[in-house]
């Protein structure tokens, strides 16, 4: 049965998803409920754990804050490069949970199935897919949807032989090899630092698969060039959203930006260990309001 | 009609709306879990109040330390009610507060402006030290 299915897939590839194909994600993310903690754990090793896999400088947070959690990553390796996102669904319980499935589902066919690789490209996608899914049914009355990051790396991979993905020093790169990141995202920004400088990217106002979401929004992609040195996070808004401090106020942006700029030289284990004290620091007595997720990698 | 008055709990924020001198004020913080549960009361109030309403001036302070993303859904339909009425020639306005150096806060505020246009903000420093929360 899967296989009749892949192959109108494949059929249809590269064409706008029609509401067909719609329901074939429905069933895919019923039956990928079962193995999703599973795979999601063995990424999580392959990741972070795992010093033969492609990106050895990275860490990955991933708090969920109940044991069902609305923040989901996906990563996903070919040979042109990387798609690696972050998703925070809204909702909670089963609908939540159903959410997390439904995006990890969509995006693995946007990405490995559909073999589309252009973060914008693939929002679009998913807010057509989330859409049409859920809403499906207009009597509904809640309206979920999701905020999402996504980055495409490119640069040579291969699962087998280890990280072939290495910038080159200026006068060894040419056009050809030269390696960038593709960014682009519905509210979730992405953080750079460079040379002790930490940049934000804010990505589009638009999240994903609500009623009033535009399904004819083109999102943005950023470009930066990959140099030496450049460390990159993705993050759930959990992270500068905690309360706490002395007031009981948030985190916010500024302390975050700061904090990742103030470790960005360290290795990336330690950068994780230290993001983790301070977070628990600054929460102190508060109780944690939302998942949290940081993916931080470096080059 | 009566007022509306909804106590603070550790996710949900105080809510207290006032015909009389058409203040509405939410104040605090707004993650509950049962989201929808929280706010049907106070669109159904509002729903009422914006009927009758005449040419009065109406003021709707926020005052939010934090809010989540399904708070924010919910936010925004409030606002889109607002500004309907604005357009139908109501004087609303809000006060968007904020705490000195919260410049994520004013962010957001000017953020909801942006997607509301017709719907006046003023945007309000405010020191939540002196404030009993």
């Amino acid at each position: 049965m899967k296989k009749t299915m892949k192959t109108v897939l494949l059929a249809g590839r590269g064409c706008k998803p029609r509401p067909a194909d719609v329901n074939w994600i429905y069933k895919d993310s019923l039956e990928f409920g079962e193995d999703f903690q599973e795979d999601f754990k063995s990424l999580r090793f392959n990741f972070a754990w795992n010093d033969k896999t492609a990106l050895p400088d990275s860490f990955f947070i991933w708090m969920p804050k109940e044991i069902v959690g609305g923040d989901i990553f996906f990563a996903d390796f070919f040979e042109d490069g990387f798609v690696m996102a972050v998703i925070d669904c809204t909702g909670h319980g089963v609908p939540g949970a159903f959410m997390t499935m439904l995006a990890y589902s969509a995006l693995r066919r946007i990405v490995r199935d559909e073999g589309c690789h252009d973060p914008a490209q693939i929002l679009k996608k998913l807010n057509f897919i989330v859409k049409t899914m859920i809403h499906q049914n207009s009597e509904r009355v809640s309206d979920d949807g999701m905020d999402a990051a996504i980055c495409f790396v490119s640069g040579q991979w291969s699962v087998d032989n280890g990280p072939l993905l290495t910038v080159h020093d200026n006068e060894q790169r040419t056009a050809d090899n030269e390696r960038q990141i593709t960014f682009a995202s519905a509210k979730m920004p992405l953080i750079y630092v460079h040379n002790g400088q930490g940049e934000v990217i804010k990505g589009n106002r638009q999240s994903i698969g609500y009623q009033t979401a535009d399904l004819d929004f083109d999102f943005t992609n950023h470009v930066v060039k990959l140099e030496r040195g450049m460390s990159f996070y993705m993050f759930s808004d959990g992270f500068e959203d905690q309360l706490g401090g002395e007031n009981g106020r948030r985190l916010g942006m500024r302390r975050f930006k700061n904090l990742l700029k103030k470790n960005a030289e360290l290795p990336f284990e330690k950068q994780q260990e230290l993001l983790l004290q301070a977070l628990k620091a600054y929460r102190g007595e508060y109780e944690r309001q939302d998942d949290v997720t940081v993916i931080g990698f470096g080059f | 009609m009566d007022k509306l008055k909804i106590e603070a709990t550790k996710s949900s924020p105080e809510i207290s709306f006032d015909s009389e001198d058409n203040l509405l004020e939410i104040k605090g913080v707004s993650y509950p879990a049962n989201i929808e549960e929280v706010y049907a009361p106070v669109f159904s109030w509002l729903e009422n109040y914006l009927e009758q309403l005449e040419d009065q001036e109406v003021a709707v302070n926020m005052e939010i330390i934090y809010f989540n993303s399904g708070s924010s859904m919910i936010f925004t339909d409030f606002f889109r009610k607002l500004e309907n009425s604005v357009n139908k020639g109501k004087k609303i306005s809000v006060n968007w507060i904020y705490e000195e150096d919260d410049e994520d806060s004013l962010e957001f505020g000017e953020d909801f402006q942006e997607d509301f246009k017709s719907l006046r903000f003023n945007f309000v420093q405010n020191d939540f030290r002196k404030l009993d929360l």
